[in-house]
């Protein structure tokens, strides 16, 4: 996209940033979600019975995700700088304040997606049939 | 660094140059002249986003107050046990259309229609970046809901409950038009939705003033970019949903019939998987506008800033995990109902940090309670008993007592009314001097805001106890000797009592304020640019485009109101009097290009109109009619198109101010039409995914796939047909390399064998199923396999068109090697084509080979 | 002190009480769920009091600048920490509730439900049963023993609720559907068809018996006998004016030549709690009115009113029906 393109001339700009870096924990989160709620629906429909089988590719799903959720987060963490490099509201305008915010804003989603991908794994803990 | 990004970064609010105040006056009168507002009957051609807003806004409200009245005639019928003020048939047309005009004609549409009416300005640009599609989009949805909410007056509003579950709404009867009339009065509407979704999109993300990085740009701007794409993956899997049940009820084909194939559960999960971010779509931009009162209130800057933006961003993703809740007791198995429990309770926690982040501010800062702060609080307050609510039915086994019961009616109103109405009348009186000039009366805002309190509560908190006390919901009426007369009694005047509280707010807008002066500028001492607004205010939007160093500038960007009234930023002047805003980039809002914007036209009001004739005509089975409408449909909005967009500009750069010269035009990726063609085909692609869902849907639920005594449609037909649409795909993307390298003969080729290619591949789709004696009236599978390819035909189909278009507009000499927008939007259409075509091959010709 | 405490528990037990009411449980899934309802409002009482009590603080009690660092330890601690480990425990609880919940029956009785516009019909299948026994509107339980019934509908979605019992789950055409209860309690109560069904959907209720066993086994072989012909005068006439009219071309009852499927079992009919599925009394003035006026009394109901038939035969068919104990 020309977009980037333009971007790539920045020599101050680090390459790897883009909105959509925002989206990559939630969206890992909902891929989760998906595949471990369809994975249940079309084994309990077609096969049925005891559901070990999707319990243990739930774990498999969790880990995977988990550990990319991680990854991100500890990326975004970086970004941003941890607590200690706060700095004045009024100075919000730099490059620097914009990549940080797109750091922390990032770290805030990537620990919400873990949350909810723990929680999300709970059944599988849980539920031991089809029924 | 681009060159306009170090221009940018260099730039100061213009001096010496701008001291003259007679060249000042020239400036602004031109920009007054580019964006008149018509006047007289010609009034109604504006499609500005002031005036469409206020129209959008009002509108809406009007539909409330239709849809309000509707649910007082429900608690006048409710007010006593075995009450006959209303038959069983009108009650049941009474609640139905209660909540689908609330949901539909009310909630969302507001949303859209604020953000309409001030986004722009609070983002410092002079209009949206497609105004005549929020026009279209608009006239659609005037349209579309007196067609739906007429139904009543002749007795034929739809009576299956909002959420219409089949198969209460397929038994199809030639002379009861209401579920058609719901399905598709609200797709006419729904389609209009996701036009201004597209449009906000864009909006938040292209079209900011420079220096605007994504880290300061109003906590407003990124509610409406979360729910705006919130709108193009919920909605969607609606329209899906809506084509499968009309084509059942109108053709007999039985996607939900169990004799035949079909299975009703398949419609609650496309319905609620739209059905659950609905109600975060509605409920996110309402908050919003607290995450805009809140910070005024508290007299500083909010806290919390990426906490909220967590909170927001959160929550859009977490409430598509949600939809299973609503089918908690349909019998799904425990494990698959768990994973919903849990994202269910996942969503409380985003969901309430934004909560915290308000009260944090509200603790940091010194509180005015103001008319609009009032309403926010008592918004709070009811908003936050709602969520407590909610995380209780989140639990299944709660939610198995609660479920369709009036607990869950009591929690959708704390939610709902708490979430959203509430925090909109706050916007109602903070806003209104901002669309008006004026300012609303803070005695009678404040009477209005206790009496509508505490009716609100005395209304719906009664009804927690009433539904566990076990009294269904939809019900038209009770026995007497359940224990739930008083609650009802009580209930029903508390909604007299809330309608009174409504009733002062409305007289406070309609009173004639003639004699009442103009507002004081920014009348509520606020930091964020809309308040730059003059009152009463000027067309133009904002006075010059300015450059941005912070949240507030109002507040933190010295001499800020001055230099925007001297005109000492960009786009000070309009010297060809075209309107004119800024484009700039996504992270950093660097300026990419300066955008002519379409002034007033009629040409939207009629597409809508006939667009809408399709849709009403198709509603009674009067098909002829029906085509014929949707013909001058298409004819008036490739009129628009090739007179309104695309234009080749006069010149091809224009010096903006400060120093900076832009492009006046941008193809591809630098170019908002790509990116609304973009955008767009996501949410086309996601329905088509939704008619996807339905037939692996179909394949869980029968154990022999594809059913016997059917087979695959012939694969050989079906690969032809694919090879043929990669063949146009192939030609149409060569169309426009040729094009750009100035080879204009072999791009009309191009066009023309990719045309031919493209219609060869559509029938040869079509021809498919037909040769293989798939019947889609006999099972679900050869219905669900027709509409899957109709679906890609009819897409192929448009594709075609816009090939021709741009053919044509080669031959016109309107599309150039140097001016190619129309090739390349074309080009990104037949990529999702391509995207379907694929998809839909390998489903309905491969997966059967391999089950 | 405690005087008004145990006013307020009264009244709170009063306002709750009632035949249809989940938080007067008389079963199993009903008492684990008030109990868990008791809770989750106390809990939410008290959030909603810190919370609001919070912005009414900031904004009415101590308005003035607070420091925004400690207002961001609100944030996180109020909306991620407390949030994450209570709704995290309180997840946990409600799905190991919900496998508790749909255990199954030990087996041995199971009871079919189908529902149609606007009525139940129902049928028994006891332990080593050949066919089922057969009845309508009314649902009869053993107390004490964990019951299954298996759900399904013939027309438009159902849904099968017995508050004080437990749960309610969907009858939907084209699948199978089961529930479990474990009643508790003896006593009378009402359940109701919780998904809208159409126009009388509201006038959709039944009657629910939760007796000992032994009353129960009673009654059961009750039902499965056929009907005992009438002595007395009224309710013989009552008898051929009821098979003169018709009636058994859609209603059953066994031991007379009446063999219709298409509405309730009527074999037993005075003998149950209610009529017309839930919505009037069994006494003899309500046959006459339901016989007489049935589209009057539930709008599209799909039996025709017998108004025509006059009011002798009207009444001698009330008498007979309500002699069907």
């Amino acid at each position: 996209m020309r977009e980037t393109l333009n971007d790539a001339f920045d020599a101050e700009r680090p390459r790897e940033q883009s909105v959509w870096g925002l989206v990559i924990s939630p969206t890992v989160w909902a891929a989760h979600f998906l595949f471990s709620y369809g994975t249940a629906a079309v084994y309990c429909s077609k096969v049925g019975g005891d559901a070990l089988p999707v319990r243990i590719a739930v774990a498999a799903y969790t880990g995977a995700a988990l550990i990319a959720i991680g990854l991100t987060g500890l990326r975004a963490y970086r970004t941003w700088g941890g607590p200690e490099a706060r700095i004045p509201p009024l100075s919000r305008h730099t490059l620097e304040d914009r990549r940080r915010f797109i750091g922390f804003a990032g770290l805030l989603l990537s620990t919400i997606s873990f949350i909810a991908t723990l929680y999300d794994a709970l059944p599988a803990l849980i539920f031991e049939t089809c029924r | 660094m681009t060159l306009a990004a170090k221009t940018v970064a260099e730039a100061r609010p213009a001096g010496a140059e701008q001291d003259d105040a007679a060249l000042r006056q020239a400036q602004a009168d031109r920009l007054l002249t580019a964006w008149r507002t018509p006047t007289g009957w010609r009034y109604w051609s504006a499609v500005n986003n002031s005036e469409v807003g206020a129209w959008y806004t009002a509108t809406a409200f009007l539909f409330m107050l239709f849809a309000g009245v509707l649910g007082l005639l429900i608690r006048a019928q409710l007010l006593t046990p075995d009450s006959d003020f209303l038959s069983a048939e009108l009650y049941n047309q009474v609640f139905t259309l209660h909540g689908t005009v609330m949901m539909f004609l009310f909630a969302v549409p507001l949303f859209e229609a604020f953000s309409i009416a001030i986004l722009p300005e609070m983002l410092a640009a002079r209009d949206l970046p497609f105004p005549r599609l929020s026009a279209f989009g608009y006239w659609s949805f005037v349209i579309g809901g007196i067609f739906v909410c007429g139904s009543i007056f002749f007795g034929q509003a739809p009576a299956g409950g909002w959420f219409m579950y089949p198969p209460l709404t397929t038994d199809y009867s030639p002379t009861e038009y209401g579920a058609d009339i719901w399905l598709l009065g609200l797709s006419f509407i729904e389609i209009a939705s996701i036009a201004a979704a597209v449009e906000l999109i864009v909006g938040v993300l292209k079209c900011r003033p420079p220096g605007m990085r994504l880290n300061l740009i109003p906590l407003y701007a990124w509610y409406v970019l979360v729910v705006a794409g919130m709108i193009l993956f919920a909605f969607p899997p609606l329209i899906a949903g809506d084509i499968l049940l009309e084509v059942e009820r109108a053709f007999d084909w039985p996607f939900f019939d169990p004799a035949r194939g079909g299975d009703p559960l398949l419609w609650q999960h496309l319905f609620w998987i739209f059905g659950h971010p609905e109600v975060y779509i509605i409920f996110l931009p309402a908050i919003a506008l607290a995450a805009m009162i809140v910070p005024t209130a508290a007299q500083r800057p909010i806290v919390g800033y990426s906490w909220i933006v967590l909170a927001a961003v959160g929550t859009g993703f977490l409430s598509f995990g949600l939809w299973v809740h609503h089918m908690y007791a349909t019998g799904l198995p425990g494990i698959s109902l768990g994973f919903f429990s849990a994202a269910s309770t996942a969503v409380a926690i985003p969901t309430g940090v934004q909560i915290f982040a308000f009260i944090a501010t509200l603790l940091a800062g010194r509180v005015i309670l103001s008319v609009p702060m009032l309403f926010v609080s008592g918004a709070l307050a009811i908003f936050v008993l709602g969520g407590l609510t909610g995380v209780m039915v989140a639990l299944a086994p709660f939610d198995w007592q609660a479920h369709d019961s009036y607990f869950v009616v009591a929690h959708l109103h704390y939610t709902l009314l708490g979430g959203m109405l509430f925090p909109v009348f706050a916007g109602i009186y903070y806003y209104f001097p901002f669309v008006t000039g004026k300012k609303l009366s803070e005695r009678l805002g404040r009477r209005a805001f206790w009496i509508m309190f505490v009716g609100f509560n005395v209304t719906y908190f009664p009804m927690h106890l009433a539904g566990l006390r076990g009294m269904p919901r939809r019900v038209f009426t009770y026995p007497g000797d359940l224990g739930w007369d008083w609650l009802n009694l009580i209930a029903s005047v508390g909604a007299f009592v809330f309608a009174a509280g409504i009733l002062i707010v409305v007289w406070d807008v309609l009173r004639p304020k003639g004699r009442q002066p103009w507002s004081e500028r920014n009348p509520w001492n606020a930091g964020t640019m809309e308040w730059l607004q003059e009152m009463p205010d000027k067309p133009w939007g904002v006075r010059t485009v300015p450059l941005i160093r912070s949240r507030y500038p109002l507040w933190q960007q010295e001499n800020f109101v001055r230099d925007v009234d001297e005109g000492r930023f960009y786009l000070a002047d309009a010297e060809e009097l075209k309107r004119e805003t800024m484009v700039t980039s996504v992270l950093d809002a660097d300026p990419i290009q300066c955008l002519r914007v379409p002034g007033p036209t009629f040409k939207t009001l009629i597409a809508a109109v006939f667009t809408g004739g399709a849709f009403v005509f198709a509603t009674f089975h009067w098909y002829i009619m029906a085509g014929v409408s949707g013909v001058l449909a298409i004819a008036m909005i490739l009129n628009w198109l090739w007179t309104g967009t695309a234009m080749v500009p006069e010149k091809p750069t224009k010096d903006v101010g400060l120093g900076l010269t832009l492009p006046t035009y941008g193809s591809g990726p630098a170019s908002v039409g790509w990116w609304a063609m973009f955008i767009t085909m996501l949410g086309d692609l996601t329905a088509f995914g939704g008619l996807i869902f339905g037939y692996v849907f179909f394949w869980t639920i029968h154990p022999d796939f594809p059913p016997p005594p059917y087979g695959a449609p012939g694969i050989g037909w079906l690969s032809f047909g694919l090879a043929a649409l990669v063949a146009a795909w192939g030609l149409t993307l060569a169309a426009r390399i040729v094009n750009g390298r100035g080879r204009r003969g072999a791009m009309r080729a191009a066009l023309i064998a990719a045309a031919v290619l493209g219609v060869a591949g559509g029938l040869a789709l079509l021809a498919a199923p037909w040769t293989a004696g798939l019947v889609p009236t006999a099972h679900a599978y050869p219905a669900i396999v027709w509409v899957l390819v109709v679906w890609v035909a009819i897409h192929t189909a448009v594709g075609v068109l816009m090939q021709l278009y741009c053919l044509a507009g080669s031959l016109a000499g309107r599309l150039t090697p140097d001016y190619d927008i129309d090739i390349w939007n074309v080009a990104l259409f037949w990529h999702f084509l391509l995207v379907t075509a694929v998809i839909a091959y390998a489903f309905v010709g491969l997966f059967p080979l391999a089950t | 002190m405690t005087a008004p405490l145990v006013i307020a528990a009264a009244l709170v037990l009063a306002a709750c009480e009632g035949p249809q009411s989940a938080l007067d449980p008389a079963g199993y899934g009903a008492g684990r769920v008030a109990d868990l309802f008791w809770i989750m409002a106390a809990a939410s009482a008290v959030i909603w009091l810190l919370v609001i009590g919070a912005a009414v603080y900031a904004m009415r009690v101590r308005p003035g600048r607070h420091g925004v660092k400690a207002t961001r330890m609100l944030i996180v601690g109020g909306g991620i920490v407390f949030p994450t480990v209570a709704l995290g425990g309180l997840l946990v609880y409600g799905l190991a509730l919900m496998e508790d919940l749909r255990a199954p029956a030990a087996g041995g009785l199971r009871i079919a439900v189908t529902g149609e516009q606007w009525w139940w019909r129902v049928r028994y299948w006891p332990e080593g049963a050949d066919r089922p026994v057969e009845l309508a509107n009314e649902i009869r339980l053993p107390v004490g023993r964990r019951v299954e019934l298996v759900l399904d509908s013939v027309d438009v979605i159902h849904s099968l609720w017995i508050p004080p019992l437990g749960g309610k789950v969907d009858m939907i055409p084209g699948r199978v559907n089961r529930m479990v209860v474990e009643p508790t309690e003896t006593g009378t109560f009402r359940g109701v068809c919780a998904e809208y069904c159409g126009t009388s959907h509201a006038l959709m209720a039944f009657g629910v018996e939760i007796m000992e066993p032994d009353a129960f086994a009673a009654w059961l072989e009750h039902q499965a006998a056929p009907a005992a012909p009438p002595e007395a005068a009224p309710a013989r006439d009552g008898r051929d004016a009821f098979l003169a009219a018709g009636c058994g071309a859609c209603h059953t009852v066994r031991g007379t030549p009446a063999d219709g499927r298409i509405g309730p079992d009527l074999t037993h009919v005075g003998s149950r709690l209610t009529l017309g599925a839930g919505i009037l009394p069994n006494e003899v003035d309500a046959f006459v009115r339901w016989v007489g006026a049935t589209e009057e009394i539930k709008p599209g109901v799909h039996m025709p009113s017998f108004g025509a038939l006059g009011e002798a035969d009207l009444a001698a068919i009330a008498v007979y029906l309500e002699s069907l104990q």
